[in-house]
C-alpha cells in the first residue's frame, strides 16, 4: 500500500515503491516528489496497477459554474488547442483579443477549484471582478493585504509564491494571466509547487529577453496556440498610428545635461568601457560597488537621464496636445513618479502609481472607464493587462529601451471599438540619449 | 533585513563575508550624525530630510550603502504623517471632477479657476488645496516622532541586519549553539524548514533547510532561514554555516561562516526576545521559582539540550540535573489533538530517558493516561505541583545511592591527601554526596579519623594538636589565631578539629578574635 502526503510544496510517498520523479529524501524517510509532478506520480501508479491512498488533494466543493461567455472563432479555437493539449498550454494572443475569456470558458468547462496567477494588483481586482460577474459566487482573494481561499481564487504571483507551501494542493486548475513573468528562478517555483494538473498561461508576448520561456514547456506546457498583432489589427482591433514629436530641452537643461552626460563619457573613455549590451552595463553596475569615480559617473549619467526624460519642454509640448485632443480619452505614460506627479499638478489629471492607495486607484480606474475622468498620467504600473477600454490617445514622455514595455502601451488604447482610429505620440527629447532609447524600443 | 542592494559583501575564492562595520570612532560618528539628522528633522518633511541623506551618502566618503542602510534602519524608527488634516483623496477627487467638467487648464490662469472652484466647494483656501492636493505622498509626509537610538547599537542592528540579507541567498545553514534550543526549533518548524541534527565531539550540530532543497539548490528558504539569525545570536556561544547562491554571472556556491567568538560582540539584535516565551510560561515560571527555593541540591535548566528521538529531537522544558543523575520535565499545557497526538508518539519513543510529564488536568485525556504506563505523568491544575516531582527526584537519587553506596563499599577509596571532604570526594568519584557520607559513617578508614563529613590522617590531627599546644603554653589563644594556625598546618573546619581535640571556645561578643580557647573541662 502506497500512501501519498502533500508536504509544503511536495508529495511525500511513503510506501516501498520508486516512482518517477520520486527521490529518496533520508530526512524524512519517504520519497518525495515536487508537487508540480502529481499528475505523472498519479499516472504512474495507476498503470501499474497498485493501490494507494492519496490524501494529497485538499479541495473545497464547487459548484456548479456556468458564464455567459460567447467565444470569438479565434478564441474557440485556441481553447480548443488547449484541450488538445491536454489541458496544458500557453495561449498567445495580442492585448485586447480577450485572452481573459478563454480563460473563463475553460474554468466553466473544467469545473474545478481554480486559482488564477496575476502580477498587477490591478489585474487581481479585475479578474475578481469578471469572475464574480461571470459565475455570480464568492471570489477568493490572496494579495494586496487580503487572504481568503475560494474555490474560485485570484492571486497575485508575489503570493502564490510565498504561499505556495500552503496553497500548493488546493487547487486542480491554474491560470498564469501575463504567464511570461512566470519563467523567473522564484516564481517558476509556484509551478514547481502547485499540484494543479490543468495549467494554461496567457500572454501577449511569449518571448522572454533572457530566454526564460524555454522552461515554460515544462511549468505549464508550452505554446499551444497564437495569433499576433497585425491578424487581429483593423479586424478585432483598432488599427493604429504612432508619432514621434522630438522637442528641444530648455536652455537651462541643455547646460546640466551636457555637463553631466560629458562626466559619464569621459569615465568610460578614461577606462576605455565600451556599453553595447545589457550585460556590458551590468558590469558598469558592479564596478561602481568597487569604484567611487564609477559611482560618481554613474550617479551624473542618471542625472543627465533624468533631465533629459523629466524636461519642462516635454510638458509644455503635452499641454499643446491636451488643447488639440479636448475629447479623446488619453493616457500619460512616463518612466518617473516625479514627472508623473509634476504633470497631475499642472494639468490636474489623475495619476496612478505604485503610491497611489489601493482605493483611489480602482476609483479613478473605474471612473476613466466610466467616462467621468478623461485622462490618467501613470508610470509603469498599468503597463500590464488593465482593460481602459476606450483610450485612443497614448503619451509616452520618457520610457526604457524595453520591447516588450512598448508593446504592453500600445496595447491600452487598442481595444476594439467601432470607427476608432487610435495614435499613440512619443514625446522625445532631441539630442539626448533618449532619442537612441526610443529608436532601440522600433527594433 | 535591508534591500538587497545594499549588501556589501567580499568574496575571496570561495567564501563570502558581509562587510560588517566595525565599532570604531569613525563609523560611530557617522552612525550619531545620521541620528541627530533625523532629530532635527522631527516636524519637518520626510522628502527634505531624504535629500540631506542622499547628499550624506555621496558627500562623507562612506559607502553609500552604509548610509543608506543606516538611513533604512533609522526610517523604521519614524512617524510620518500628513501635514494637513484634510482627506488629501477628497481634495484630489474634487479636483479631478471640477477638471473634468471644465476641461484640462493649459494656462495657469484656467488652473486657477479650477482651483478656486474647489477650494469654495470644500471651503478651504486656495493654498490649502495646494498643499494637501498629494500631502499623503511619501515625500510631503511630515516626520511627526522619531526614537532615537545609541550609535553603537544601531551599528550593531546594521551588522545583523546584514547578514540577514545575506542569508536571504542562502541555500542551506549549519548552526551550533549553546542554548536557545526550543525558541529555535519552534522558530524552525513554524516557518517550515526541515533540520537534521547530529552530534559532532562535544555538542548538537543542525542543518536547516527546506522540503524542496532535495530537489534543487533553492534560495527559497533564505528569507526564513534569516529569521532563525537573531534568536541564535542571542547565545552566547554559536556558529553559523551556510552555503550562499550567487546569480551575479555565473552562478556560485560559496560558504559563509560565522562564529560568536568571532562575530558575536559587533552583531546583536535591537531586543533581545523575552527570555521566557510561550504559551504556557506562567506556569513554567512559576514552577521554575518554586522548584529553585525549595533547595533539593538539584540544578534546574530550561530547555536543556535536545534529546534525539529517532529522527528528531525533542527538547523538554526542564532538565533536572544532580551528579549523573538526570530527569527532565515536559509540560504539555495548552494543546490541539494533532500537537498532542505528535507529542505522545515522541514521548512514547523515549529510551533510557527519565521523563516526567506534566499535564493540565483539565485537559488530560486518554493518549496521556496510556503514556502513564511507560512514563511519570503528574496532573496539574493552574500549578504544576513540587511534591510528586520532589518525590520522584528523591526516589532517583535514593536508588541511586544505594547502589553507589553497595558499589563503593568494598572499595578501598583512593584517599591520598591529609584531608578530604566527603564533597570533594563525590565529586571526584562522580557520585553521590550523600553516597560518601554513608561510606565514611559505616568504614573504616586506617590511619584516618573521621570528623562528620570529613577525614583527616591521625598524623595531622597530632601535628596539629602540637602547635596548638605549644602556642597555649605561650599565654592566651584566640579563636581567630587558632584557626589561623590549624589552617596554616593544612586542617580545615577549625572549630570541629577544635572540638575534636578537647578544647572549647569561650565566646565573648561575636568577635572570633576576642574567643578564647580554652581545654574542656573535665
Amino acid at each position: 500500500m502506497v500512501l501519498l502526503k502533500y508536504d509544503k510544496g511536495s508529495i511525500l510517498i511513503y510506501g516501498e515503491v520508486g516512482t518517477p520523479y520520486g527521490r529518496w529524501d533520508p530526512r524524512v524517510e519517504a520519497f518525495r516528489a515536487m508537487a508540480i509532478y502529481y499528475r505523472e506520480v498519479l499516472a504512474y501508479l495507476e498503470r501499474s496497477q497498485m493501490t494507494y491512498r492519496d490524501e494529497v488533494p485538499k479541495l473545497p466543493p464547487v459548484p456548479s459554474l456556468s458564464c455567459h461567455v460567447e467565444l470569438r472563432p479565434y478564441q474557440k479555437d485556441a481553447l480548443n488547442a488547449w484541450f488538445d493539449a491536454d489541458r496544458r498550454g500557453v495561449i498567445v494572443l495580442p492585448t485586447a483579443a480577450g485572452k481573459t475569456f478563454v480563460a473563463l470558458k475553460a474554468i466553466e468547462k473544467l469545473n474545478v477549484t481554480t486559482l488564477v496567477v496575476v502580477p498587477t494588483l490591478d489585474l487581481l481586482d479585475q479578474w475578481r471582478q469578471h469572475l464574480y460577474s461571470q459565475f455570480d459566487i464568492e471570489v477568493g482573494v490572496c494579495g494586496g493585504g487580503e487572504d481568503m481561499l475560494r474555490p474560485l481564487t485570484v492571486s497575485t504571483y508575489d503570493s502564490a509564491y510565498i504561499r505556495a507551501e500552503q496553497l500548493g494542493n488546493r487547487f486542480l486548475f491554474i491560470i498564469f494571466d501575463e504567464v511570461h513573468h512566470l519563467p523567473a528562478p522564484s516564481y517558476s517555483q509556484i509551478a514547481e509547487m502547485y499540484i494543479a494538473p490543468y495549467r494554461m498561461g496567457l500572454t501577449a508576448t511569449y518571448e522572454r529577453e533572457d530566454g526564460g520561456q524555454r522552461d515554460l514547456p515544462r511549468l505549464v506546457g508550452g505554446c499551444i496556440y497564437q495569433l499576433d498583432v497585425d491578424a487581429l489589427a483593423g479586424k478585432h482591433l483598432s488599427p493604429y498610428t504612432h508619432e514621434k514629436i522630438l522637442v528641444d530641452l530648455a536652455p537651462d537643461e541643455k547646460e546640466i545635461y551636457g555637463r553631466e552626460y560629458g562626466i559619464f563619457t569621459n569615465y568610460l573613455r578614461r577606462k576605455r568601457i565600451v556599453l553595447r549590451s545589457p550585460q556590458d552595463f551590468q558590469r558598469f553596475i558592479m564596478r561602481t560597488g568597487r569604484d567611487p569615480k564609477a559611482r560618481e559617473a554613474l550617479l551624473a549619467r542618471n542625472k543627465a537621464l533624468k533631465t533629459a526624460l523629466n524636461s519642462k519642454a516635454k510638458i509644455k509640448t503635452l499641454g499643446e496636445f491636451l488643447d488639440i485632443y479636448d475629447e479623446d480619452k488619453i493616457l500619460i505614460f512616463t518612466r518617473y513618479n516625479q514627472l508623473v506627479y509634476r504633470i497631475s499638478r499642472r494639468f490636474l489629471i489623475p495619476a496612478v502609481t505604485h503610491q497611489t492607495p489601493r482605493e483611489e486607484r480602482k476609483e479613478i480606474l473605474e471612473k476613466f472607464k466610466a467616462g467621468e475622468y478623461r485622462a490618467i498620467v501613470t508610470s509603469q504600473v498599468l503597463d500590464e493587462g488593465v482593460d481602459v477600454p476606450d483610450a485612443s490617445i497614448g503619451f509616452i514622455l520618457s520610457g526604457t529601451g524595453s520591447s516588450r514595455e512598448y508593446i504592453q502601451r500600445l496595447g491600452r488604447i487598442l481595444r476594439k471599438r467601432k470607427g476608432k482610429q487610435a495614435q499613440l505620440i512619443e514625446i522625445v527629447a532631441r539630442e539626448t540619449v533618449e532619442t537612441k532609447m526610443s529608436h532601440r524600443r522600433h527594433h | 533585513m535591508l534591500p538587497s542592494s545594499l549588501l556589501i559583501t567580499r568574496t575571496s575564492r570561495d567564501k563570502i563575508r558581509p562587510v560588517y562595520a566595525q565599532i570604531t570612532q569613525r563609523n560611530l560618528d557617522m552612525a550619531r550624525l545620521l541620528i541627530q539628522t533625523y532629530r532635527d528633522f522631527v516636524g519637518k518633511k520626510k522628502g527634505q530630510l531624504n535629500e540631506t541623506i542622499d547628499r550624506m551618502e555621496e558627500s562623507l566618503g562612506h559607502d553609500y550603502r552604509y548610509v543608506r542602510a543606516l538611513s533604512t534602519l533609522l526610517d523604521r524608527r519614524c512617524q510620518l504623517q500628513p501635514k494637513t488634516t484634510v482627506s488629501a483623496i477628497k481634495v484630489r477627487r474634487q479636483i479631478f471632477k471640477t477638471t473634468h467638467r471644465k476641461g484640462f487648464p493649459t494656462t495657469s490662469e484656467t488652473r486657477q479657476v479650477i482651483l478656486r472652484q474647489v477650494a469654495r466647494e470644500l471651503d478651504l483656501t486656495v493654498k490649502d488645496v495646494e498643499e494637501s492636493f498629494y500631502a499623503d505622498l511619501e515625500d510631503e509626509l511630515v516626520l511627526t516622532d522619531f526614537q532615537p537610538i545609541d550609535a553603537e547599537a544601531l551599528i550593531k542592528q546594521y551588522n545583523l541586519s546584514l547578514t540577514q540579507t545575506l542569508l536571504f541567498y542562502s541555500t542551506e545553514l549549519v548552526f551550533t549553539a549553546a542554548g536557545k534550543w526550543q525558541q529555535m526549533f519552534r522558530q524552525i518548524k513554524w516557518l517550515g524548514l526541515i533540520y537534521t541534527i547530529w552530534r559532532t565531539d562535544s555538542e548538537y550540530a543542525v542543518k536547516v533547510d527546506g522540503p524542496a532543497s532535495l530537489f534543487k539548490l533553492s534560495r527559497r528558504y533564505g528569507t526564513s532561514m534569516a529569521k532563525l539569525l537573531p534568536i541564535l545570536v542571542q547565545n552566547q556561544e554559536w556558529t553559523l554555516k551556510a552555503k550562499i547562491l550567487r546569480r551575479k554571472g555565473e552562478r556560485r556556491l560559496l560558504n559563509l561562516e560565522l562564529t560568536s567568538k568571532e562575530h558575536g560582540g559587533i552583531m546583536r539584535p535591537l531586543y533581545r526576545s523575552e527570555e521566557n516565551e510561550g504559551y504556557d510560561s506562567q506556569v513554567e515560571d512559576d514552577f521554575a521559582r518554586r522548584f529553585r527555593t525549595s533547595q533539593t541540591g538539584w540544578t534546574l535548566t530550561r530547555e536543556p539540550e535536545p534529546i534525539p528521538v529517532g529522527k528528531r529531537v525533542m527538547i523538554p522544558d526542564f532538565g533536572f540535573q544532580k551528579s549523573s543523575l538526570q530527569v527532565f520535565l515536559e509540560v504539555v499545557g495548552f494543546w490541539t489533538p494533532r500537537y498532542l497526538q505528535e507529542k505522545v508518539r515522541k514521548l512514547s519513543q523515549l529510551r533510557d530517558v527519565d521523563m516526567i510529564v506534566a499535564a493540565d488536568r483539565s485537559l488530560a485525556c486518554q493518549k496521556l493516561d496510556a503514556l502513564g504506563k511507560k512514563l511519570n505523568v503528574v496532573y496539574y491544575k493552574r500549578k504544576i505541583p513540587l511534591k510528586p516531582i520532589i518525590v520522584h527526584l528523591r526516589a532517583r537519587e535514593e536508588a541511586l545511592m544505594k547502589d553507589q553506596i553497595d558499589h563503593l563499599r568494598p572499595r578501598t577509596l583512593p584517599i591520598h591527601e591529609p584531608v578530604v571532604e566527603a564533597k570533594e570526594l563525590a565529586e571526584r568519584l562522580g557520585v553521590l554526596e550523600d553516597a560518601v557520607k554513608e561510606v565514611f559513617l559505616v568504614q573504616e578508614f586506617p590511619g584516618y579519623v573521621r570528623l562528620w563529613d570529613m577525614l583527616i590522617k591521625e598524623t595531622k590531627l597530632a601535628e596539629i594538636r602540637e602547635r596548638l599546644k605549644r602556642r597555649l603554653s605561650e599565654g592566651e589563644l584566640t579563636l581567630g589565631e587558632a584557626s589561623r594556625i590549624i589552617e596554616d598546618s593544612g586542617g580545615r573546619r577549625p572549630t570541629s578539629i577544635l572540638n575534636t581535640l578537647g578544647y572549647e571556645v569561650e565566646w565573648h561578643g561575636i568577635d572570633p578574635n576576642s574567643a578564647i580557647i580554652c581545654e574542656r573541662k573535665k
